[in-house]
Parts: structure tokens; sequence; C-alpha cells
């Protein structure tokens, strides 16, 4: 609606603009003939006139269409964020961080470009020549065909050579993210960076890279340096036609210096919108590939909520029957034809190699990895209907690597909820084990976090990552090696607590320490994708396989110990 | 506020940088000059033009000053070709001076700076920041210096032409003059809350990027929905207002350059009348286009220039952290020994000073010694190796390292002589090999395939599509978190290092995997002075001595025997027994 009256109004700003020379002339040829005053004032108060028309529908015209363009702007980046929340986690495993930010900002700002600007000065440029050659004709048809003439070669060169700038844009755009992402690297891997020396191999490398994004951007300044210069030149001819072909019929009496002067403000008034389609086609371009790489994100799949179902209430009772899982652009399985019960009230212990797939199997148990329909059902429902957000009701998970936000504990542990209850954020940190650690922040449990979780000790931060599961009323609770950075003592503790939670919840507890599985109902040893075996950790340790071979690994120190206490006693 | 004090003094800086280019600077000028000359020319020739032979009806005369005027029309198109290259070649040397040296800088920086510094920060001090400088000092001061030239020789072009009439022109100025101070200073602000926003929107799409699995898992999004509404409403608002200006600025240039000409044709009607000679209107007009148009240009990158501003203000902030820890002048040399002898006397230390985390820590460990770290997380293992890496320095106390205070000796060639394999290693992009490698000069295929053997890695190197080519996504996002502790236990293997520090490396890893490794474990640290963090007892029990740290302290100390003996605090920690 807004964006129609804004065209309105530049059409009425180009037939303004398109009268006032006209008064010019009207003067010029009333000094240099007669010279009356009063002629002249009328003139004057025409142009004037016209000016003011001018200015107000400039005005509007600009506040409207550019005014559209920053709300198209605004909306395209609520919806590009609304989807980011819509998609699932998955997404964002095959894809990076950096890359992902620079699409939602740098080729957003690129599609706004081509919505404001854009979308003005080509209307602008058109209307402008259409309603400027009328008066061109009147004035002389020899010189306008002439200037029609040079439009037309100036115009067909740039839709015809601006293309060819294409490829080297995007060339610049691809070194410049390479840079962006290198420095995103590095900073993030300072440490290691510093503990390796690796300062001077990253200087010589980053001098590389740049010396190569140099080479693309003098490129493309080779060309564009020529091109626009050119386009310029070739317009700039219409001065000349306009002396020599002008002149000549100003000498044969075909048209009077008044005319001429009009016929040349009206060219000087065209030169700008015809130049600037040169630089509004570039603009179209980066719009346009700009808008691909935004509809990548807009466009990928997500799961439909409409037709979801929730979990139906009762004990819970998780199965699992013959889950397999293959990463996309993957050949190899992950899991293998794994099957397994989890029940109200259980602990379940999952062990296995590094790679075994445990993270794996984690992620498929509370939807973060989704399995294939018939594979994993909770309460008799399979969870490939229900909703992510509704599943995240019923089921948790203490991530091996947790993402910490840059926010207080407390925020990090009540995640989402504006108001949470101190006690209930409180006690959720104490069976996290994680009383003592605050009590030694100045701030206690409002103590702000570093950026993902750089002021945190490993330990401390794992222990974060499991309050913040303790503290949602989740019925599946699944620890994804969440106890490796913490000493024995508070793994104790942790395990404690967590069994003291177990009337109401069923935990699954992945680990590589026989410390953490032995007092589990069940265990579940894993190896290369396959359940081996399984059993209580008594009937375990009674077969010859994986898991007796680790537990006598483990064994080996647990005995060195009661030996040497023995023999202290 | 910005004085001018302050403008002062950020340009005064980039002088050196530009002074690296000033051929270039100055041939930049020297050819602007040029191509304004060829422009200013132009009216002047159509002036001539008409009112030497149009009006006396001399044709051959007319087509000698279109061939001239065609000769001027050439070379500004090829002087304007050659100045535009050579200027973006001049933006280009200076952005890569500038990039480089902010990124030896980042290099230099103290790990303390990063601990404080949110990663998108520095990022676009790096990235866009110097993009911003780059555009400010190549399209800014060199254009800018053009355009003041042209604006000048155009002026004078005027007076010369005809000085009553250049007067009646130049009458519009101050109204130009007051338009620009006020649309300035609208769009200041309003820019300002543009950048605001925009980083804002940055830090929350950066957070809900990195934190997809965290926010479906915890339903946090409405919550992120609201924030960002926040931001990018604010974005919408400021921006609005920056159009406002900008819709009203454009038409008051319209004003006044139409009132220009008005003027000059009333001045020409009362004081020449038809004596005036017509040509010079059209190149008055041609005069006022040209007057008016750098100045438009001028006002249209006022916005570039306050954001390089900003910017130049934030990469010199950069450059003047205070650098790595005091380094002395002149280091000591550093002894070469073999083996390294580690040496805490009293240390005290906080990464927040008010806030001590290690407090009064005195140890010796001798060369060739094997000790281990224990106690509960967060009791300060992890920062002591932090400190003797010098990655951080200390608030009290001394820490000497082969006998010579740690302040005296070159930091890289310490770290040089130490393998620290980190709790959470960090892989960049790139592949699986150059993660081994980071791209140290003479590591070559065989020593990565080497070590990969030694520390088992490549058993599951071996799995992957491309093997020792596998691509690794941002930060091993595609790995188990063992098989990114199993790289970075490779790299170490890697190294020829003095100390062997192993921070919980197999936290993550499976008995049976680590019995294995064992062997490479027990090689790295042979014949060598090292330090274990482990909660595990087979791992503590191989050691010489134990360390036991609790709340920042070093409680405890002796062989598994002794400590065991003692019946303290480390027998709770000890795994727990039947
Ligand atoms: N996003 C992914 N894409 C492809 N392969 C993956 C991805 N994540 C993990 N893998 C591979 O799947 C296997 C199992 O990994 P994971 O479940 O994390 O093992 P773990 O048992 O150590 O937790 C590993 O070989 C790993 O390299
Ligand atoms: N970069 C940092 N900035 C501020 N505090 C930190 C930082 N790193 C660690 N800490 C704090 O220092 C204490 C000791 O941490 P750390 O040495 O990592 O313990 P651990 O014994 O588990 O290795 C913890 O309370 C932790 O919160
Ligand atoms: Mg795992
Ligand atoms: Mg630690």
């Amino acid at each position: 609606m807004a964006i129609s009256v804004g065209f309105v109004f530049l059409v009425l700003q180009n037939y303004t603009i398109s009268r006032i020379p006209a008064y010019m002339r009207g003067m010029l040829d009333e000094i240099t003939g007669a010279n009356r005053l009063p002629v002249i004032l009328n003139n004057i108060k025409l142009a004037l006139l016209f000016t003011a028309l001018t200015v107000i529908s400039m005005y509007a015209m600009r506040k409207l269409i550019i005014g559209v363009s920053r709300k198209i702007e605004f909306q395209l980046r609520s919806d590009i964020f609304a989807k980011f929340l819509r998609l699932d986690a998955m997404f964002f495993r095959f894809r990076e961080t950096g890359d992902l930010v620079s699409r939602s900002t740098n080729d957003l700002n690129d599609v706004r470009t081509l919505l404001g600007p854009g979308m003005m000065y080509v209307p602008n440029s058109l209307s402008r020549i259409a309603l400027f050659l009328p008066i061109m004709f009147s004035l002389s048809p020899r010189l306008m065909v002439w200037v029609i003439a040079l439009i037309t070669v100036v115009v067909v060169m740039i839709v015809f050579l601006m293309p060819l700038l294409r490829v080297r844009f995007r060339q610049v755009q691809e070194a410049s993210a390479a840079i962006h992402a290198r420095v995103w690297q590095d900073i993030s891997g300072i440490e290691t960076i510093k503990l390796h020396t690796l300062e001077k191999v990253e200087t010589d490398r980053f001098a590389k890279l740049n010396q190569w994004y140099i080479g693309k951007q003098m490129d493309l300044v080779r060309y564009r340096g020529f091109m626009w210069p050119f386009f310029v030149f070739v317009f700039s001819l219409a001065e000349l036609l306009i002396l020599v072909v002008g002149g000549h019929q100003v000498i044969s009496g075909a048209m009077t210096i008044g005319q001429l002067l009009q016929f040349n403000i009206l060219v000087s008034y065209l030169t700008f919108p015809i130049l600037s389609l040169g630089w509004v086609m570039s603009l179209i371009q980066q719009g346009i590939s700009a808008m691909g790489r935004i509809s990548e994100i807009l466009d990928a799949p997500e799961e439909n909520h409409e037709d979801k179902k929730d979990i139906p209430d009762g004990e819970l009772a998780v199965k699992v029957r013959g889950l397999s899982f293959c990463y996309p652009k993957s050949k190899e399985m992950v899991l293998k034809n794994i099957s397994m019960d989890i029940q109200e009230g259980e602990t379940v212990g999952i062990t296995g190699p590094i790679g075994c797939g445990k993270s794996t199997l984690a992620e498929l148990l509370i939807g973060i990895l989704q399995a294939k329909p018939g594979m994993i059902s909770i309460n008799g429902m399979d969870i490939s209907e229900v909703s992510a957000t509704r599943l995240g009701n019923h089921v948790t998970l203490v991530p091996q690597d947790p993402f910490l936000f840059t926010r207080t504990i407390a925020e990090n542990i009540a995640l989402g909820e504006t108001a949470p209850e101190p006690e209930a954020v409180l006690s959720a940190a104490k069976k996290a084990g994680l009383e003592k650690d605050l009590a030694a922040f100045p701030k206690g449990i409002n103590e702000m976090v570093g950026e993902r979780g750089i002021t945190l000790s490993g330990g401390q931060k794992q222990r974060v990552a499991i309050a913040r599961a303790l503290y949602r009323p989740a019925s599946l609770l699944v620890l994804d090696d969440a106890l490796s950075s913490v000493d024995s003592r508070t793994e104790a503790k942790i395990l404690q607590a967590l069994s003291g939670e177990k009337q109401e919840r069923a935990v699954v507890i992945i680990s590589h320490r026989i410390s953490a599985l032995k007092n589990a109902d069940r265990i579940y040893v894993l190896d290369e994708g396959r359940v081996m075996e399984s059993g209580t950790h008594v009937e375990l340790i009674g077969k010859d396989g994986l898991y007796r071979k680790l537990a006598q690994l483990q064994q080996m120190e647990g005995e060195a110990v009661s030996e040497q206490n023995e023999g202290k006693a | 506020m910005k004085t001018p004090d302050k403008k002062k003094r950020l340009f005064k800086r980039l002088i050196p940088t530009l002074r690296k280019h000033v051929r270039l600077a100055v041939l930049s000028v020297l050819l602007m000059i040029l191509v304004d000359l060829a422009g200013v020319l132009k009216p002047w020739l159509m002036k001539t033009g008409i009112d030497r032979f149009v009006r006396r009806g001399d044709i051959p005369g007319l087509t000698r000053i279109g061939l001239i005027l065609a000769a001027v029309l050439i070379a500004g198109f090829l002087l304007q070709v050659i100045f535009t290259i050579t200027v973006q070649y001049l933006g280009q040397r200076l952005l890569f001076d500038l990039r480089m040296e902010l990124f030896q800088k980042l290099m230099r920086l103290p790990a303390s700076y990063f601990d404080k510094t949110p990663l998108g920060k520095t990022l676009t001090h790096i990235t866009s920041d110097v993009e911003a400088i780059r555009e400010f000092i190549s399209d800014g001061i060199v254009t800018v210096t053009g355009d003041i030239l042209k604006i000048l020789f155009i002026a004078a072009a005027m007076v010369m032409l005809s000085p009553r009439l250049a007067l009646a022109a130049f009458l519009t100025l101050p109204v130009f003059v007051i338009a620009t101070g006020i649309f300035r200073k609208s769009i200041r602000s309003g820019f300002r809350d543009v950048r605001k926003a925009n980083s804002d929107i940055n830090t929350v799409l950066t957070e809900t990027i990195g934190g997809a699995r965290e926010i479906q898992l915890f339903q946090t999004k409405e919550e992120r929905a609201a924030a960002f509404e926040v931001c990018n409403h604010s974005y919408l608002s400021a921006y609005l207002r920056v159009i406002q200006a900008y819709a009203l600025y454009f038409p008051v240039l319209e004003i006044v350059s139409n009132g220009g000409m008005i003027l000059i044709l009333l001045t020409a009607h009362f004081f020449m009348g038809t004596a005036l000679e017509p040509g010079v209107i059209f190149a008055f007009f041609a005069y006022i286009n040209m007057f008016f148009f750098p100045l438009r240009q001028m006002a249209e990158k006022f916005n570039l220039f306050q954001a390089a501003m900003a910017a130049t203000e934030r990469v010199f902030h950069l450059l003047d952290q205070p650098e790595q820890i005091s380094e002395v002048a002149v280091p000591a040399e550093f002894p070469e020994t073999g083996k390294l002898e580690i040496q805490f006397q009293n240390v005290t230390f906080g990464y927040d000073p008010a806030q001590p985390i290690l407090k009064n820590v005195s140890f010796e460990i001798l060369a060739g010694e094997k000790v281990a770290f224990v106690g509960a997380t967060g009791s300060g293992k992890t920062t002591v190796i932090k400190l003797i890496n010098r990655l951080y320095d200390i608030g009290d106390g001394k820490i000497l390292i082969n006998g010579r205070e740690i302040r005296e000796l070159p930091a890289r060639s310490l770290r040089k002589r130490i393998a620290t394999i980190p709790q959470d290693p960090f892989l960049f992009t790139g592949s699986i090999a150059d993660n081994i490698s980071l791209h140290r000069p003479g590591i070559s295929d065989s020593d990565i395939r080497l070590a990969a053997e030694k520390s088992r890695a490549s058993h599951f190197i071996e799995t992957l599509p491309n093997r020792f080519d596998e691509a690794i996504l941002e930060s091993g996002k595609r790995l188990s978190a063992g098989q990114r502790q199993l790289l970075a236990f490779t790299r170490a293997l890697t190294s020829e290092p003095e100390l062997v520090i192993l921070d919980e490396a197999t936290a993550n890893i499976d008995s049976e995997s680590e019995h294995l490794i064992e062997a490479a474990v027990e090689e790295i640290t042979r014949e060598r002075t090292a330090i274990i963090i482990a909660h595990r007892l087979s791992t503590i029990r191989r050691v010489d001595r134990i360390f036991v740290f609790h709340k920042g302290k070093l409680v405890e100390s002796g062989t598994h025997e002794e400590l065991l003996q003692k019946n303290g605090l480390y027998c709770r920690f000890l795994p727990e027994k039947e």
C-alpha cells in the first residue's frame, strides 16, 4: 500500500523535475532578447512552484519506499530467526555458525538494498526517461535521436557487461568469508595456538590468506575501475553532441540558445539515473544471490507441528526396537539394530569404547537426532510422531559438551524461564553438587558465566548442565558422560542425589567408569554400534565379555587401593 | 561527542600506516587533480564553443572546439581509470597492513583479554572495522582531498568567468551548510543506535545458533524470540529515523541547486541583460551541478566516516591493550637442560585479582619427576597448569623454571618446551592431518601417521571416508568427545617436549582405549618431567609424587603410600571401594 503511494510520488517527482528547465530557458531567452522583469519573475514563480512540488514528492518517495524496504528487512529477519528456532538441532550440526550468522546479516542486507534503492532507482530512471523524451523531442528531434542512441548504448553495455562482475564479486565474497572464518577459528583456539606456540605459523598463514584476498579484490577493481568510468565517458559524449549538433541547429536557426540550455539541463538530469542503472544492476545481482542463500535457510525442511501428538501420561516405558542410525551424508551405520527397554524408576547404564555410538544413541532417545518410525517409543507413542517441544517435557539430556549461555549461573540452570523460583534453582544446583563452588563465587548463583563457559572449570560446566537438567521435571534423564570431569567423590554424591530422584523418573547414565554404572538396574555394553551384552553389573562381570575386561582394568585400581588399605589396617 | 582533538589524535595514529604507502598516496592525489582539471575544463570548453563559435555562426571553429572537447573527454576517462585502480590498490595495501598488525597483536594478547572479551567483538575488529578504515582512507581521505580541490577549482573557474554570477551562485551556500549541519547531527545519533542494535542482533544470533541443541532441549524458544524481537525492533526504529533524515536532506539539496540557477539568471537579468554571453550560463549551470555533487557525496559518506571513526577508535583500543604479561626488555636465554624443573613459591593468583583462586601455593617438581595433581573440580589444578605455561601472570609469589624466574623467560620458548594436553581440546576447521600437525613446519605425513599409531587415534581415523584428509567441521562437532581427546593427544606426540602435562586428557576415553594408549603415555613421559591430572587411580598410581589440591591450596603431597598412611583428604578422593 505505502509502496504504491511511494511510486505515485516517484512519478510525480520526475514530472515536476521535467518541467523546471523550461522556465530556465524562458528566462535565458528573455534576458538575451527583450529582458523584461515581469516575464522573468513569472518564470521564477513557476520554477519555484515546481521546485516545491519536487521537494515534497521526493521526500514522500524516499520515506515511503526506503521505509518499506526496512520494514521488509525487519520482517525477513524475524522470519529467519523464527525459522532458526523451529529447525531441529540436526540442521546446525552440519553447518558453521559463522556462515549462518553471515547469511542472516550480510546477505539480508544485500536483499534489503535490492528492495530499497534497487526498487526505487529502476522505476525512477525509467519514468524519468519516459517523461523527458517528449520534451526533448519537441526541442530538437535530431538531438533527441542522438541522445537516445547514446542511452541505448550505455544501457546495453550495462546489461551485458555487468554480469561479468558477478563471478568476481562472488570470489571476493568467498575470500572475505574465508578470512572471517579463519579469524573466528584462531580466536576460539587461541589457547591452543599459545600452548603450541603457533603464533608465527598462524600469522604466516593469515598473511597468505590476505594476499589471496587482495588478489581477488584487485581482480574486481580492475574490471570495475574500467567499466564504471567507461559508462560515464560514453554518456558524457552527450555534452559533445549538444555542443556540436546543437550548435549547428542554433546556427541554422532550428533552435534558440535557450532551448539548447533547456536540453542541456534535461540531459544533466538524466545522467545520474542512467548511470545508476549500472550500480542498481549489481545490487540486483547481489540481492538475488543473497536471497538464494537466505532461502536455503527459510526452505530447510522442518518438522510439522500441526499433526504431531503428545506422549500419553502414565508410567514411563521407553522401548527401543531394532534401532539403526546413519548420519546424513555418511555411509557408515553408527548404530545397528539396537533394542533396549527403560522403565520408570530404573537406572540404565550404557558403556562402550569411544566412537561406538553412545552419544548418538542418547541424542536419538531425546529426539535431537531423528530415529525412523517404529524404532523408539515412549509410553507406547512413537517419538517420530511427537513434536520436539512436547518431547522436551518428557525427556532431557546432559550433553557431553554442554553449551552455556553468557548469563548468570541461575539463568543457565532455569533456562528459558523469566522468573524462576530461587529455591528450585538452588535445590537443582545442590543436587548437582554445585553448592561448594557457588559459595566460592563472589555473587554465588548469580555469578555471570563467561562466553561459552570459559570462566568455569570443566567439572563446574558439567555440573551446571546437570543442574539444568535436574531443574526440569522430565521423566527420562540421560547423562552423556556428564561426570567425566568430576572427581570420584563428587561423582558419588551426584549419583546418590540421582538415585533419590529415581522414583519419579528413569535415568540413563552413559559412562566409562564402572563406579558410575555398577548400581544400574541394567547395563548395555555397546561396541561398533551394536549391543554386545546387557545385564546387571554382577551378571556382566560373570560373562567373559567387554564389560568384564573394562571392569578388570578398573578393578585393578580398586583392588590395589583395598590391598593398600588392608595392609595399612 | 567527538571532539576535533580526538579526531586529530586518531588521524595521527593512522599516519604511520599511511606513510608506508606515501608514493601510492601521492600518485593517487596527483591523478585525482588531473581528473578534476579535466572535469573543470569541460564546461569552459562548452562556454567557449557557444560564445565564440555558435553565436557567430563559425562552423569550422565549432568543429575544432568539438575535437578539443572530445580529446578532454577521452583523457578524463583514461585518467579516471588509472586513478580508480591506483586508489583501490592503495586501500587494499592499507587493509593488508592494518589487518596483519591487528592479527599479530591478537597473537600477543594475554589469555585474560580473551576471557573478558566476547569473541564476536574481536572478530569485528579484524574483519569489518578494518574494512571501514580502508574505506575511510581510500574513499575518504583521498576522495575528500580530491573533492575539496575540485570545489576550489570550480570556484576559481566561476570567479574567472564572471565574479558577479559567481557571487550569486555562492549565495545559496549558507543554506547548504546549515542544512548539512542539522542532517549530520541527526544521522549521527541514528547510526549510533543502528550499530548498537546491529551488534545486539549479532550476539543473539550467534548464541542461538551455537546453543541450538540446548534451546531445543530446554524449550527456551519464546524467550529467545522475545530477546530478538527487542533488538530487531530497535534496529528498525533507528533506521527509520535515519531514513527520515535522508528524506529531508535530499530535497533541500534540490532547493539549493535550483535556487542557485535562479539566482544566477536573476543576476544576469539585472546586471548584464542583453550583453550576456549565454555560454556563461551553460558553464555556470554545469559548475553548480559539479559543485554540489562532491558536497552531496560527502554528506552521503558521513555515515561511512562516522562508522570509520568509531572503527578506528575500536581498532586502536585493541592495539593499545596491554600485551602479554610483563615481558622484561631483554629476556634471559633459556637454560638448556633437557628436563624442566618447576618451583612454585607462595604463589597467589586470581583471574580477578580481588578473588584469589590459588592461595599461597608452594611446591617443587624436580627434573624428570612425574607428579599427579588430585583434587575436586574447581580446586585450581588447571589454573596451575595455565600458570606454568605462563598464560597468566601471578599476583604474589614466584614461579621458577630451572631456577630462573618465569617472568624473565621468553614465554614462547618456554611453551615450546612444554606439551600440554588440555581438558577440552580445541579442533580447527581443516583436515585431521592439519589438526595434528597444526601446520607446524617440519612435521611430515609420516610423523603424523606414526603419532596417530601410537595414540591409537589411527584406529578411528582409518574408518573415516577420507582418513587423514577427512574435514573437521567447526570445533569437531562430528567427532565423539573421546575421539577429540585422542587427536589432542596425538598432537602432543609429534613434538619433543621437556615437560609433559596431561590435564584430564583421558577423561572421555574408555578404560580399554586408555589401556591401549598407556604405552604412548609411558613413552612421552619417559625421561621427562610430567604432570598428570586425573581422577583415575590407575593413572595416578604410577607417578612419583601426588599433590592434593583443595580450594586453591596445596593440602597434601607425597607418594601414594605416604598419602594413604596419612589418611587425609587424599583418601577421600580415591574411587570408592566396594
Ligand atoms: N554429525 C556427525 N556426522 C557424521 N558422523 C558423526 C557425527 N557425529 C558423530 N559421528 C560419528 O559417529 C560415531 C559415533 O559417535 P558418538 O556417538 O559420539 O560416539 P561415543 O560412543 O563416543 O559417544 C563416531 O565414529 C563419530 O565420528
Ligand atoms: N578464565 C577464568 N576466569 C575466571 N575464573 C576462572 C577461569 N578459569 C577458571 N576459573 C575459576 O577458577 C577456579 C579453578 O578452576 P580450575 O583451575 O579450572 O579447576 P580444576 O581444578 O577443576 O582444573 C574455578 O572456580 C573456576 O570457576
Ligand atoms: Mg560420546
Ligand atoms: Mg581442570
